[in-house]
């Protein structure tokens, strides 16, 4: 008896600890932040708004308020929703460029902090517009923007490598890592009209105003310091082995071929030389023809090679005090005592095309 | 022995006298419970034909097979009682079986449908049973022990069992407490059971109706125990796996039986886990969902006043109420009420906003998954369960959830079924050629 006494005390002693119900929770899906008069405007986008699935009209609400700090601006923000704001399913962050140059760490830091939060949500700075707009924009097939760019960044990492996905855990891991400094995702909105904020922008098949996620930018000590072109971005995807599916137009007798990349392997070794580093980076890849104009497969496989070579080379160059790259992470990886950062870079590829197509066989 | 005193009390005592040669003969039987022509034919023709009028005639020229001498007032009874007929001359007493059969016969079993295999079913004539599985095991291993327990009722129990096969302690201690047991009245196969069984939520004990499936047990080593005027076999030990066994795995391919158990296995945890499932992921630890069925399901919670769980609670309640109405309901109105129950009050309930629609579907899928099994016992022991596993997840969310669980599993791996551990035979769960 006294067994069972004691095992219902331990159930009302925790009793319903975090009990939520589902109709009272206002689920945050993406958080934006802007800087104005030196306090913060913070907007958070709310996801279950509507009371059945045929309701018309947007799918989101925006609550926005300012404050001294983020957190302060969330708690203004409480007043505002009927319901208590639920964070556990949190996915995007929102940082003007204003902001990111300034400093995103200590921004991460509230996000850190809380234990409601996953920490794999997306981080992303905007380009041309204000953060708190970018989250009010409606958009089509994924009604909520933040599903829509946790999508096109998972779609655009598999199918092409044109960009790279920041999410918080890696962000800071390589932040408080030494010798490397992490990379960021950057979003573009085109032809911002008015109305995008309101269903009109996808009752068209031409919707005025679109997402568009645009090449990474690169940071120092956690602050953004400048972005990358396309190819620096290609270039920077397959020095960190980050290339599933890629594909590159080669030139052949005069004329473009298409060659899909998809396998790509990058080891970097570190070797000493003298009071020198030699930081060799070999590529492995092969791929198949998808599009082709030319039946000189070696010339094919030359220029692809010179071709990944040119993305490498074109990111070796971006000057920046920016360790993105994390060469020195290499090195301190393999010499950890040492202090001298003096490197050099040699790069090695090689590519095959596995697969030529029944068409070319018969030409 | 006085023959006029019983007639007070029992109307359909009849007792006829022949006087042949100055002697008078006493012919004494129940009504009720004897076949009247066989008296006339086997029984008066020859005595009054013949002229026979000594106890020595009777017994050597009546044609009967079954010839009884009593001794005493007790004997008397007894045989009056199981339908024979007494023969009374002077002081000399004798009793032959006029047994009429007061049973339904031998019908097509009811509770436990098999797609193939034989139809035939246990009844309510002890005999008949007896028969139906001696005729499948034709050989002298098959023994069989009879015990009369019941100081009242005098029910005859039997006990069958393989001699080479079977466990001999086993058969020991349930000898031992057959001879023990001190009980008026045996009604049916329930109340010797109580006596032998650990009463667990769990049962250790088989109840059957099909004489296939107890030869199909003896065959492997089981012991099976026969009541009198019960239809139902009670098998023994059992084994957690044989939740999972039906009889017409027997009869079909094993290899296709093998995924039909699992799909039993599956739904044996669906029907326990679901609704608590539902209660801790949705109440408490709503970030393991994806975010679009979050999205969902709070819209469907739009405007219902209950809380989850008390929804949840309701809606059990209100399906198990529906089931038990219907197994009670005569066949004539049968159908048409679980109809109602269902389609009418859930898309009701539903549309008036007292219940959300997910929750019809995740009860619906958990009831369902239950009937799977044929066993109102293994039923009920997963009705209380799931209610179990309701109220922790309710208060614990993902927490309480596996603390029941945890709680499923001890109590499944210390269970005893007759010395046996409960969780014996699971490669039985594997069937092989």
């Amino acid at each position: 008896m006294k067994k069972i006494i004691l095992i219902i005390i331990c159930f009302l002693l925790c009793g319903c600890y975090n009990y939520n119900e589902l109709n009272k929770l206002s689920i945050v899906s993406s958080v934006s932040i802007d800087k104005k008069d030196n306090k913060y405007l913070v907007g958070a986008q709310i996801m279950n708004i509507k009371n059945n699935e045929s309701d018309e009209g947007s799918k989101i609400i925006v609550y926005e308020e300012e404050g001294k700090t983020i957190n302060d601006a969330l708690r203004k923000i409480n007043n505002k929703s009927s319901r208590k704001l639920y964070a556990g399913h949190f996915s995007k962050l929102v940082i003007s460029e204003e902001i990111a140059k300034e400093n995103i760490v200590d921004i991460l830091d509230l996000f850190l902090r809380k234990a409601e939060i996953k920490d794999e949500f997306t981080i992303t700075v905007v380009k041309n517009i204000e953060a708190s707009k970018l989250i009010k924009i409606v958009t089509l097939p994924d009604q909520i923007p933040a599903d829509f760019v946790k999508n096109s960044i998972q779609t655009s990492n598999i199918e092409t490598a044109l960009t790279n996905s920041s999410k918080l855990d890696e962000f800071m891991s390589y932040y408080l890592k030494k010798g490397i400094d992490p990379v960021i995702t950057t979003i573009k909105v085109n032809k911002y009209k008015k109305d995008a904020d309101t269903t009109k922008n996808t009752l068209t098949s031409n919707p005025s105003t679109y997402i568009e996620l645009n090449n990474i930018g690169i940071t120092y000590k956690g602050k953004l310091e400048k972005y990358l072109n396309q190819d620096e971005t290609i270039g920077y995807n397959i020095i960190r082995n980050r290339i599933s599916n890629m594909i590159i137009p080669v030139k052949c007798n005069n004329k473009y071929s298409s060659i899909l990349i998809n396998k790509s392997k990058t080891k970097r070794k570190v070797m000493k030389n003298k009071d020198k580093y030699i930081i060799n980076i070999n590529v492995n890849s092969s791929g198949i023809l998808t599009e082709s104009s030319c039946n000189n497969i070696k010339e094919l496989e030359k220029n692809t090679k010179k071709e990944i070579n040119k993305y490498i080379n074109k990111v070796l160059n971006v000057k920046a005090k920016s360790k993105f790259l994390g060469f020195e992470r290499d090195i301190y990886l393999k010499y950890p005592k040492e202090n001298n950062y003096n490197y050099e870079v040699k790069v090695n590829t090689n590519f095959k095309v596995t697969s030529k197509g029944e068409l070319y066989e018969k030409k | 022995m006085n023959v006029n005193t019983l007639i007070k009390n029992n109307p359909d005592l009849k007792i006829r006298n022949i006087i042949i040669d100055n002697i008078e003969i006493k012919i004494i039987y129940f009504e009720s419970l004897c076949e009247s022509s066989d008296i006339n034919d086997f029984i008066l023709k020859p005595i009054t034909i013949n002229k026979l009028n000594t106890i020595s005639l009777i017994k050597n020229m009546l044609p009967s097979s079954n010839f009884k001498d009593i001794n005493n007032e007790k004997d008397l009874l007894f045989c009056l009682y199981s339908g024979f007929t007494i023969i009374n001359i002077n002081n000399d007493f004798v009793s032959l079986e006029t047994k009429y059969s007061l049973d339904s016969g031998i019908s097509e079993a009811s509770n436990e449908k098999v797609i193939k295999g034989p139809k035939d079913s246990f009844s309510e004539n002890y005999q008949n049973n007896i028969g139906l599985i001696r005729k499948r095991i034709r050989t002298k291993k098959l023994k069989l022990k009879e015990y009369i327990i019941g100081n009242e009722s005098k029910t005859k129990v039997s006990l069958f069992y393989l001699d080479d096969k079977v466990n001999k302690e086993l058969l020991d201690e349930i000898n031992n407490r057959f001879n023990n047991i001190n009980l008026d009245y045996i009604l049916n196969s329930n109340s010797i059971i109580d006596t032998l069984s650990n009463n667990s939520i769990f049962q250790d004990y088989i109840m059957t109706e099909r004489p296939d499936y107890v030869t199909y047990n003896l065959i492997n080593g089981r012991i099976a125990i026969l009541v009198e005027n019960t239809n139902q076999v009670i098998i023994i030990p059992r084994f957690f796996m044989d939740n999972f066994m039906n009889v017409d795995d027997n009869y079909q391919n094993y290899k296709n039986v093998n995924i039909t158990r699992i799909i039993r296995f599956i739904a044996f945890i669906v029907a326990i886990i679901t609704p608590s499932f539902y209660i801790a992921l949705t109440t408490f630890n709503q970030e393991t969902l994806p975010t679009s069925i979050l999205i969902n399901f709070s819209m469907q919670r739009e405007g219902v006043p209950f809380p989850s769980f008390v929804e949840a609670l309701i809606l059990s309640l209100t399906f198990e109420i529906l089931r038990e109405a219907d197994t009670r309901i005569p066949l004539v109105v049968g159908t048409s009420m679980s109809i109602v129950g269902a389609l009418v009050l859930g898309e009701a309930a539903a549309k008036a906003g007292l219940i959300s629609p997910i929750m019809i579907i995740v009860i619906a899928i958990s009831s369902v998954s239950s009937l799977l099994f044929n066993d109102n016992d293994l039923v009920n022991t997963i009705r209380i369960y799931k209610i179990i596993f309701l109220i922790f997840s309710g208060i614990m969310g993902l927490y309480g959830l596996f603390i029941s669980i945890l709680i499923l599993i001890i109590k499944i791996c210390s269970l005893k079924s007759f010395n046996y551990d409960y969780l014996n035979n699971l490669k039985r769960f594997i069937l092989r050629r």
